[in-house]
C-alpha cells in the first residue's frame, strides 16, 4: 500500500504508523466528561468501505496526514496534511 | 560520475535543526535567508550549500543546517527568540557516509523504495526514509553521488549495511 | 543413449560443449544449454519420481515450471534444494540431482506399497480414518505417515549463498515474452518510457520458437530474435530472464524474483543466488501466455505419457526425443501442427487419436501417420514406462466408449486445449471470465492499471496476440500522457491453427480398478472428486480442501480447469457456475531465504550501541538486548557467576560508588513559550511551576488512563525541557507528543525533537558519587546549596561539556551526567579514573535492577499498561487540580476498583530466588503476579515487587509464589515495597 505524503511524495505503508480513526474528535483538553472521553477512546464504526483515518509519516517527515481508504480494496483515495501548516504545491 | 563506488564516513561539527510555527514562518524565512545571504530559501525538498553550509528545507518550517564550523550552532540560536523559532543542536546526534559511484543507486535501491532517477529526485533533494529499521536523512547531490545521515547509535549497524550491500558491485574506502 | 537425441537439432544446446551431471548418483552427460529434463530424456530415461501418496512411478509430464511430476533435489548440504521442476533446472557441468519420496530407490521404492491400500487413502483420509481414535493411535500413526508422505527434505545446514532484494521502478512492466509481449516491448519502447520486460525463462521469446507462421516476412523465431536485439540496445528497456513475477499486490506493487546464479554450480564471488525484487510499476502488461490442458484418463500418469507440446519443446529445442514410436491424443487442431512438426523434427509418430468424429480432414497431411478419429485413449499402460494404449470409439452424446483396441506405443502425447495462465490478474481480485470457446477461464475486468494480452486472453491466434500486444502497449503510452506507437499491424502468415478443444471432462473406461489423474503432484484422482462430491464437498473452495487438489507447489497448474470441469459435471452445472478458488501469491514457490534477503545473522536486525559500547566490551560486559539497544548487563569478573557480579555491583553502588550506562533512555528536546504548559497537560503531576535549573519526575498515562511512561523532565530555560522517558518508550511517547501537538493543540507553541543520539548519559550513584565528580567537575558546585537535588546544570571536564542533574533511581546520593555523544567514552573514562580512589564500580543492568527493586521504584515490569498510578502507589502523585491526557478515564469504575492489583514488596522464606512472572497465590486462590526480582544485598535476602489483589491488606502475611513451569513453588512474606532506606535519607550522604 502506496500513501502519498503531500512532502515527500508517494512512500510505502511501512514508513508510516497508524494513528486512528480520523471521523472522531478528541474531547476539548478540559472536558471531564467520561461518556465523551469513553467514546472517543474506544467506541469504534468498522465501516466496510471508505474509512477515514490519521497515519503518521513517522520514517519520513513526521507529518500527519488524513487518509481516506477503503477497508476492503486498500485503495487510497484522497491524502491531505494535517496540522497548522499547509502543504507547499510542488508543482 | 566515477565507474567505481566509494564509501566514506563523514562527520561535521555541527548539525542544527530550526522549527518555526506559521505565525513566525515568515520572519524565520527571512532571518535564514539574510544568514545565508540569498534571497530566498528552497522550496521543500530541496537543500543547497553555500559558503561551507549546507541548507535543506524538511517540511514547512522545518530546516536543518550543518558545516564544519563548530560555532554554527550558537550563532544560530542567537538569531531566534524562543516565541520565532526553536533551535536544536543535534550535532553529535548524528553520523554519516558519503555515497557516490557507479551503482550508487541500486545500492540505495536494495534498502529504500524510492524512484532514485533524476526525473523523480533532481539534484540537491533531500528525503528522509529509512533503510533496515535505520532511519536516515539522505542528501543527492547528484546521480550517484549521495551524503546519507543515521542517528549516531544506529551508525555501526547503517554502516555495516552499505558494506554488505556493496560488495557485489566492489567498492573503495576513501 | 543416443537413440533418444536428435541428429543436429536442438536450437538452445550447443553440441561442442558436453556437460556431465549425476542423478541419483549415475553420471550422465549432456549439453550446454540443456535443461535437466531434456537430458533426461535424451538419455533415454523416462522415470524420474515417485508420486506424493501412491509413490507411482513418475516421469517428466511438461517443459515447464508447470510440471507437477518429475521434482528432484539438487545440490547439498547448506546448498540442498528440494522440489526442483526438472524441465526448469538449467543442466550445467557437475549437476547433482537426487529423485525424492522413494526408499530405497527410485526403481525399487518399498513405500509403493500404499498403492495396496488406496482404496483407504483417498480424500478426507485423515478426517475419516482418525475420527475419534483418541491422540495416542494418532501420534503414533502419525509417526509413519509422515515418513511416508512428503515431497524432498530440506537441508538443516545454513545456507551459505547470498540472497539480495531490490526495489525496481518502471514506467511500463511487461510480464512475458512470447509475441503478445515482445509486440508489446517493441510498440512501447520508441516512446522513452521506463520499460521492463520479464520473462520466467532463460529465453525471452515463449512460444515463438514453435510457431510456424512468418512476420513480417521473418519466421517467428527470428523475428523474435531480431526484436530481442533491437531492444536491447535501447536505453529505456530493460530485459530480465529468469525472473518469475509471482505476486500482484496493491497499488500495481508486484512482487518478483530473479534466479541470478541458479544456473551455475556456485555462485561467482559476492553474486546473489536470487534476487527479490519489489518492482513499482505505472501500468503493467501480464501477457503470460497460457498452460496445456491434460486429458484423464486411466493410467494418465504412467511415464512416457506428456503434454504434447512439451514434446515438440524438447525435440525442437534440446533435439530430446521422447519415444521411438509416438502416439498423439488430441480433442483440438493444435495437435496435429504439433504431430507435424514433430514428424519433421524427426520423432517417429505413428498415431494420432482425435476424440471428435468430424474435423477437417485438411488436417491429416501426413500419410504415414495413422490418423484415428472420434476414438480416445482409455488407458495408458505399462507401469514404469509407457508401452501400450488402448483406445476405442467414443460416442459424445452418451459419453460412452465402444470396444478397445490396444496399440503398442513408448510415449503418448496429449493435448486438451489449453488454460490461460491468469493467475496474477485473478490475484487483484477481479473475478474471471469463463470463455465457452476456449473451454476455460481468461482475466475479469482489470480494477487497477494493468492489461492482459495474448494467449491469456484466449487469442491463440498468432497474428492477434501480436495484435494484442500492440495494442496493450498504445492503452498504457496514453495511459501515462505520452503518444502512441506508430507500429502498424505485423503481416502474419501461415500460422498455426488455434486450439478450440471439444470438451472432454473424464474419459470413461471398464476398469474400475486403474486410477485416472487430475492432480498429478497430490495424487488425486477422479474417484477423489467423485467422493468429495457424494460427501458434499461440491463448492470449488470445499473440493480443493478436501481433496487437496490444486494445493500442491505447482498449485494446480495443470489441474485446476480439468477439476472445475469434472465437479461442475458431477453437479450438472456449468463451469462459470462452479467457479474458481481464490488465486493467491506466490505463482510459484519462493524460497525463504530469499524473502530474507541479507537480513540474517549480525545483520537480521539494526542495533543501537551507546558511544562507550567499546569500553563495556573491552572490560569484560555481558551485553544484554533492551528492545533494539545493547546495554552491559553485568560486567563479569575472572570466575563469577551472573549473580556475582551483580551483587557485587549493587554493592559497590551503595558502600562507595558505581557508574552506569544510561545512554539507551529516551531523550526529547521541548521548546517554545508553550512548553511547561504542554508537559502540563501531558504529565499527571504538576509542571508549570518547575523552576529553571531543576528536573521533576513525571507520570504519563494513557489516553485510556493506565501508566503511560515515567521519567525526568529538566527545565534549561523558561522555554526549553530536556525530557527522559524509558528506553522501550522513547519512540511511543515522542509520536504521542507530536500527535497532541499536530491534531489536537495546534494552538501551542511547542516543538518536540528527538535528541537520544545527541547525548551520552551515565549515572554515578554511591555516597562517593559527589567526592569523585567533584574532583573533574570543578565549575559546578557540589554543595548542598549549589547543586540540591533534583538540581540541573552544565559544567565541563577539561573542555568537554556535560550537563550534571542530582537524581536518583538506585536511592543513594547520585547524579546524571550527560555530555554530548562524540564526547561520551572521555567523559566515561575521566570518571573512571576520578574514581579510582574509591574503587568505583562499573555497573550494568542487573545491578541496577537490585537497586531500584531494594527501593521500590517501578520500572518497564509494573508499567506494563495494566496498571495506574494508585495501584503502584503513586496515587498521590496525580494532581486533581488540573486536566491531563488520561485525567478523566484515569476515574472510571474499573480503574478505581477497591480489588484491583496493586504493588507490595515479597520477601523469600527459605532464601530461594524468585521468579519474575511467577503467581502468587493466597492458599489456593491466584491473586497476583511477581513482577521484577533480585537478591537484595542490603537485605540479604531474595526479593520481589509483586501486584496482588488488594495488596495492602496482606502485608504481614505469608502467601506462595508458584511458577508451574518449573515446577517452583516458594513461600513469601508480604511486606510494603521499600525494602531499604524508606526515608530516602542515603539521598544526601
Amino acid at each position: 500500500m502506496i500513501i502519498k505524503c503531500p512532502h515527500c511524495g508517494p512512500r510505502e505503508a511501512s514508513e508510516y504508523t497508524y494513528i486512528g480513526d480520523a471521523s472522531i474528535q478528541r474531547p476539548d483538553h478540559n472536558d471531564t466528561d467520561m461518556e465523551k472521553w469513553s467514546d472517543y477512546v474506544f467506541m469504534r464504526e468498522n465501516p466496510r468501505g471508505a474509512h477515514m483515518e490519521h497515519w503518521q509519516h513517522t520514517s519520513g517527515c513526521r507529518s500527519f496526514v488524513k487518509v481516506l481508504r477503503d477497508t476492503v480494496t486498500h485503495e487510497i483515495s484522497d491524502v491531505t496534511l494535517e496540522g497548522p501548516w499547509q502543504a507547499e504545491d510542488k508543482s | 560520475m566515477s565507474d567505481q563506488l566509494s564509501i566514506k564516513e563523514v562527520r561535521y561539527q555541527s548539525m542544527v535543526l530550526i522549527k518555526s510555527w506559521p505565525d513566525s514562518a515568515q520572519k524565520t524565512d527571512a532571518i535564514l535567508a539574510a544568514f545565508l545571504g540569498i534571497d530566498a530559501l528552497p522550496v521543500v525538498g530541496d537543500f543547497i550549500s553555500q559558503n561551507d553550509i549546507y541548507f535543506a528545507v524538511i517540511s514547512p518550517g522545518h530546516f536543518m543546517m550543518f558545516s564544519n564550523n563548530e560555532l554554527l550552532c550558537s550563532e544560530i540560536s542567537k538569531l531566534f527568540s524562543a516565541d520565532i523559532a526553536s533551535v536544536v543542536d543535534i550535532s553529535h546526534s548524528r553520523c554519516g557516509i558519503s555515497l557516490n559511484g557507479k551503482n550508487s543507486d541500486n545500492l540505495l535501491n536494495k534498502g529504500i523504495a524510492i524512484n532514485l532517477t533524476d526525473d523523480d529526485l533532481p539534484g540537491m533533494s533531500v528525503l528522509q526514509s529509512s533503510i533496515h529499521s535505520i532511519g536516515i536523512i539522505m542528501f543527492k547531490l547528484q546521480h550517484d553521488d549521495y551524503l546519507i545521515f543515521s542517528y549516531s547509535s544506529f551508525f555501526d549497524s547503517f554502516y555495516a549495511w552499505v558494506i554488505d550491500s556493496a560488495e557485489e558491485y566492489g567498492y573503495a574506502l576513501t | 543413449m543416443s537413440g533418444n537425441r536428435l541428429k543436429n537439432k536442438g536450437l538452445l544446446i550447443d553440441q561442442n560443449k558436453p556437460l556431465e551431471f549425476t542423478f541419483d548418483g549415475k553420471s550422465y552427460s549432456g549439453f550446454e544449454g540443456d535443461t535437466l529434463a531434456s537430458a533426461m530424456i535424451a538419455n533415454g530415461e523416462m522415470m524420474m519420481a515417485r508420486s506424493f501418496k501412491y509413490h507411482r512411478p513418475r516421469g517428466v509430464y511438461s517443459a515447464g515450471p508447470e510440471e507437477p511430476n518429475a521434482l528432484v533435489s539438487l545440490r547439498s548440504d547448506g546448498r540442498l534444494e528440494p522440489n526442483c521442476t526438472a524441465p526448469t533446472v538449467e543442466l550445467y557441468d557437475g549437476l547433482d540431482a537426487h529423485s525424492q519420496n522413494a526408499w530405497p530407490s527410485l526403481s525399487f521404492d518399498v513405500m509403493a506399497i500404499n498403492q495396496l491400500f488406496s482404496p483407504l487413502l483417498v480424500a478426507g483420509f485423515y478426517y475419516k480414518t482418525f475420527m475419534g481414535t483418541g491422540q495416542k493411535f494418532w501420534h503414533f500413526c502419525e509417526h509413519f505417515i509422515r515418513r511416508a508422505a512428503g515431497m524432498g527434505k530440506a537441508s538443516l545446514d545454513a545456507d551459505p549463498d547470498r540472497y539480495e532484494k531490490a526495489n525496481i521502478f518502471a514506467d511500463i512492466v511487461i510480464i512475458g515474452s512470447g509475441p503478445a509481449g515482445l509486440a508489446a516491448a517493441k510498440a512501447a519502447a520508441p516512446s522513452g518510457a521506463k520499460i521492463l520486460l520479464v520473462d520466467e525463462s532463460a529465453q525471452f521469446g515463449g512460444s515463438l520458437p514453435e510457431e510456424q507462421g512468418n512476420i513480417d516476412g521473418y519466421d517467428a523465431n527470428e523475428w523474435a530474435a531480431d526484436t530481442l536485439k533491437t531492444l536491447s540496445e535501447i536505453d529505456n528497456v530493460t530485459m530480465m530472464s529468469r525472473t518469475t513475477v509471482y505476486g500482484y499486490f496493491d497499488d500495481n506493487t508486484l512482487g518478483a524474483v530473479e534466479k541470478v546464479a541458479d544456473h551455475k554450480a556456485v555462485p561467482e564471488n559476492f553474486e546473489p543466488r536470487q534476487r527479490h525484487l519489489k518492482i513499482f510499476a505505472k501500468r503493467v502488461i501480464i501477457a503470460a501466455g497460457s498452460i496445456e490442458r491434460p486429458l484423464v484418463f486411466d493410467g494418465n500418469d504412467t511415464p512416457g505419457v506428456m503434454l504434447a507440446n512439451a514434446a515438440l519443446r524438447y525435440a525442437n529445442r534440446y533435439g530430446a526425443c521422447v519415444g521411438q514410436n509416438v502416439a498423439l491424443f488430441t480433442n483440438n487442431d493444435d495437435g496435429y501442427t504439433t504431430a507435424h512438426q514433430l514428424k519433421a523434427l524427426g520423432v517417429n509418430v505413428t498415431t494420432m487419436i482425435d476424440a471428435r468424429e468430424k474435423i477437417n480432414h485438411g488436417l491429416c497431411k501426413d500419410s504415414s501417420i495413422n490418423y484415428i478419429t472420434g476414438h480416445v485413449v482409455t488407458s495408458a499402460n505399462g507401469g514404469k514406462s509407457l508401452s501400450s494404449i488402448k483406445v476405442a470409439p467414443y460416442d459424445a452424446d452418451t459419453k460412452s466408449i465402444g470396444p478397445q483396441n490396444t496399440i503398442n506405443v513408448d510415449a503418448l502425447l496429449v493435448t486438451g486445449g489449453y488454460t490461460p495462465t491468469i493467475n496474477l490478474c485473478s490475484q487483484t481480485g477481479t473475478p474471471a471470465i469463463f470463455n465457452d470457446e476456449i473451454q476455460s477461464f481468461i482475466p475479469g475486468r482489470a480494477n487497477r492499471p494493468w492489461l492482459a494480452a495474448g494467449a491469456i486472453m484466449g487469442s491463440f491466434d498468432l497474428k492477434a496476440s501480436l495484435e494484442d500486444g500492440i495494442s496493450a502497449a498504445n492503452e498504457s503510452l496514453e495511459a501515462l500522457g505520452l503518444p502512441p506507437s506508430n507500429m502498424t499491424a505485423l503481416k502474419v502468415n501461415g500460422q498455426n491453427p488455434v486450439a478450440i478443444p471439444f470438451a472432454l471432462t473424464v474419459i470413461p473406461s471398464s476398469n474400475k480398478s486403474a486410477k485416472k489423474f487430475v492432480d498429478f503432484q497430490h495424487d488425486v484422482s477422479v474417484n477423489d472428486l467423485n467422493i468429495a462430491h457424494t460427501e458434499g464437498f461440491r463448492s470449488v473452495e470445499h473440493l480443493k480442501r478436501y481433496t487437496t487438489l490444486g494445493m500442491a507447489a505447482d498449485q494446480g497448474k495443470t489441474s485446476n480447469m480439468n477439476a472445475l470441469a469434472i465437479m461442475a459435471e458431477l453437479r450438472g452445472i456449468s463451469i462459470p457456475e462452479a467457479g474458481t478458488t481464490r488465486f493467491r501469491a506466490p505463482y510459484k514457490p519462493v524460497a525463504l531465504g530469499t524473502l530474507a534477503g541479507r537480513d540474517i545473522g549480525n545483520h537480521f536486525s539494526a542495533v543501537r550501541r551507546t558511544p562507550m559500547h567499546n569500553w563495556h566490551m573491552d572490560h569484560g560486559a555481558e551485553m544484554i538486548e533492551a528492545g533494539i539497544w545493547y546495554r552491559p548487563r553485568v560486567y563479569k569478573k575472572s570466575d563469577e557467576t551472573l549473580t556475582d557480579a551483580y551483587i557485587r555491583e549493587a554493592t559497590a553502588v551503595r558502600n562507595s560508588v558505581g557508574i552506569v550506562d544510561v545512554t539507551s533512555l529516551g531523550k526529547i528536546d521541548i521548546q517554545g513559550p508553550d512548553a511547561a504548559e504542554f508537559l502540563n497537560r501531558i504529565y499527571a503531576n504538576a509542571f508549570l511551576k518547575v523552576a529553571v535549573g531543576k528536573a521533576r519526575y513525571g507520570v504519563m498515562l494513557r489516553e485510556d488512563g493506565y501508566m503511560f511512561d515515567d521519567g525526568t523532565s529538566w527545565r534549561l530555560s523558561e522555554t526549553q525541557f530536556l525530557m527522559t522517558t524509558t528506553t522501550a518508550n522513547a519512540a511511543p511517547v515522542l509520536s504521542q507528543m507530536e500527535r497532541l501537538l499536530t491534531l489536537n493543540w495546534p494552538d501551542l507553541k511547542v516543538h518536540v525533537s528527538s535528541v537520544s543520539d545527541q547525548w551520552a548519559g551515565m549515572a554515578v550513584a554511591g555516597p562517593k558519587s559527589r567526592d569523585t565528580l567533584n574532583k573533574i567537575i570543578t565549575d559546578v558546585d557540589f554543595s548542598e546549596d549549589g547543586l540540591p537535588f533534583m538540581g540541573v546544570t552544565d559544567g565541563s571536564i577539561g573542555d568537554m561539556p556535560v550537563k550534571v542533574a542530582r537524581l536518583s533511581f538506585s536511592g543513594e546520593r547520585a547524579y546524571e551526567v550527560y555530555t554530548p555523544t562524540h564526547f561520551g567514552t572521555a567523559v566515561w573514562k575521566e570518571i573512571m579514573k576520578a574514581g579510582e580512589a574509591f574503587d568505583i564500580t562499573p555497573y550494568g543492568t542487573e545491578a541496577l535492577g537490585t537497586l531500584r527493586i531494594e527501593k521500590g521504584h517501578i520500572s518497564g515490569p509494573e508499567l506494563d499498561g495494566r496498571t495506574s498510578m494508585a495501584d503502584v502507589g503513586l496515587g498521590k502523585m496525580a494532581s486533581s487540580k488540573k486536566q491531563y491526557v488520561g485525567s478523566s478515564l484515569k476515574e472510571r469504575s474499573g480503574l478505581i476498583d477497591q480489588s484491583r492489583q496493586t504493588m507490595v514488596g515479597l520477601i523469600s522464606h527459605d532464601h530461594k530466588p524468585l521468579k519474575a512472572g511467577s503467581h502468587v497465590l493466597n492458599g489456593t486462590e491466584n491473586i497476583g503476579h511477581v513482577t521484577s526480582t533480585t537478591y537484595s544485598p542490603a537485605l540479604e535476602k531474595f526479593i520481589a515487587l509483586a501486584l496482588i489483589k488488594q495488596g495492602h491488606t496482606q502485608i504481614g502475611n505469608t502467601l506462595s509464589a508458584t511458577f508451574p513451569l518449573k515446577n517452583e513453588r516458594n513461600s513469601v512474606l508480604v511486606v510494603e515495597p521499600h525494602f531499604y532506606d524508606k526515608e530516602g535519607e542515603r539521598l544526601y550522604v
